[in-house]
């Protein structure tokens, strides 16, 4: 998948915060590092304006603390560490997470409501995966 | 260097040193958002700093990564600096002390001359009166003040003006005598007070400039200081009426 997809603002705004958390779960890092991480993982460009008003409520719910530190010639960076709440957070919105696509994913694919007639087209829907409801996230 | 160079480099000198990677006019908005909005000098250093840091980075100019400088500013919800009432109008004491005086040395100036008395009228009264609520009101929703002034700077004079002449006619209106005093005391007391009111603001300066400057978060120390001009300017701010009222006082007792 290019990193150059573009998903719908709507999907990305209901996800973000999740990633992010997620993305701080490997260790301290700055903004643009968790904006890097996101595109390679196939979910799009993340502009600043996006994710720094995002990481502040972050900070302002206690989920990370900020510490600034000086870049390798370039100006300094504020990096942001997941908090023993926030981590409690990303396993728990996580969890509900992969409930809440694993039923979208099961209705969408799912069987028509109604018994289909021989005239209807239905569309060819991608078969329903197998989720699992106990996530691997790291602590 | 051109003069319009030269005139921005002077502008833009905090923007550039604070964030060299973005435009300087994005920056010279947020920041003025930020102050706007009461949030504390070193707050809005550290947002400017992160934004720079992210465009460095990313080779993308603000407008690009950021969108409107201002709708960016007000989305990070940054806390204000919210001051007690009490210490709003603490700090507007100084100020208000020497317009006071200033305004009594002038009223009194001429009947002291004479060694007259000076006469307190009703509308006098009413019109000092108004214009202290007036200060306070202000002094206390300085941020909203200054927001209407800038954006809005025609109508704000007009405001003003009109205000000014409401008060003039009270006192020529309601000119019923309450009092009189000897002048001369009055004209003493108040340059004395004048005097006592720009000390206080002196002091005022000194700490204000301190506890507010956009200092970037991995600043050295010596990063810190204002400029020399700028601490200068502060430093003398208050003695410019103060001595503009005692020279014409005494230039007005000489010729008078």
């Amino acid at each position: 998948m290019s990193e150059d997809v573009v998903w719908p603002g709507e999907w990305l705004r209901g996800v973000l915060g999740l990633c992010v958390l997620r993305a701080l779960a490997d260790g301290p890092t700055y903004g643009y590092a968790i904006a890097s991480r996101l595109a390679a993982a196939g979910l799009g460009h993340v502009k600043g304006g996006t994710l720094y008003p995002l990481l502040g409520r972050l900070e302002a719910a206690g989920h990370v603390t900020v510490e600034w530190r000086q870049g390798e010639g370039g100006p300094g960076r504020k990096y942001y560490s997941l908090t023993a709440t926030g981590e409690r957070e990303l396993v728990s919105q996580a969890e509900r997470w992969l409930t809440f696509s694993g039923l979208t994913a099961d209705l969408v694919t799912g069987p028509p409501a109604a018994a289909a007639s021989p005239t209807s087209t239905t569309a060819e829907l991608p078969p329903p995966s197998t989720t699992t409801t106990t996530p691997e996230v790291p602590r | 260097m051109t003069t319009h160079e030269a005139r921005d480099r002077r502008r833009y000198a905090l923007e550039r040193e604070l964030a060299p990677h973005v435009e300087e006019t994005w920056a010279e908005a947020f920041i003025l958002e930020l102050r706007l909005r009461g949030v504390p000098g070193p707050r809005i250093a550290d947002a400017l700093v992160e934004a720079d840091s992210h465009c460095a980075e990313s080779g993308t100019p603000a407008s690009e990564a950021f969108g409107d400088a201002v709708e960016y500013a007000a989305s990070l919800e940054l806390p204000t600096a919210d001051e007690p009432v009490g210490q709003r109008l603490h700090d507007v004491l100084p100020m208000a002390l020497q317009v006071v005086a200033v305004l009594a040395a002038t009223w009194s100036m001429v009947d002291a001359r004479q060694g007259g008395a000076v006469e307190i009228t009703v509308g006098a009264v009413v019109a000092a009166v108004l214009l202290a609520g007036e200060c306070a009101f202000l002094s206390v929703l300085v941020e909203r003040f200054f927001r209407t002034v800038v954006e809005h700077p025609v109508r704000t004079w007009f405001v003003a003006m009109a205000n000014m002449g409401v008060l003039v006619l009270l006192m020529l209106a309601l000119d019923g005598v309450i009092a009189a005093v000897p002048a001369r005391p009055v004209l003493a007391g108040s340059l004395v007070l004048m005097l006592v009111g720009a000390v206080w603001q002196a002091r005022h300066n000194g700490t204000d400039v301190e506890e507010d400057l956009l200092v970037a978060p991995l600043a050295t120390p010596t990063a810190l200081q204002p400029s020399r001009a700028h601490a200068m300017a502060l430093r003398l701010q208050p003695w410019f009426l103060p001595v503009v009222v005692l020279v014409l006082t005494a230039v007005f007792w000489v010729l008078g």
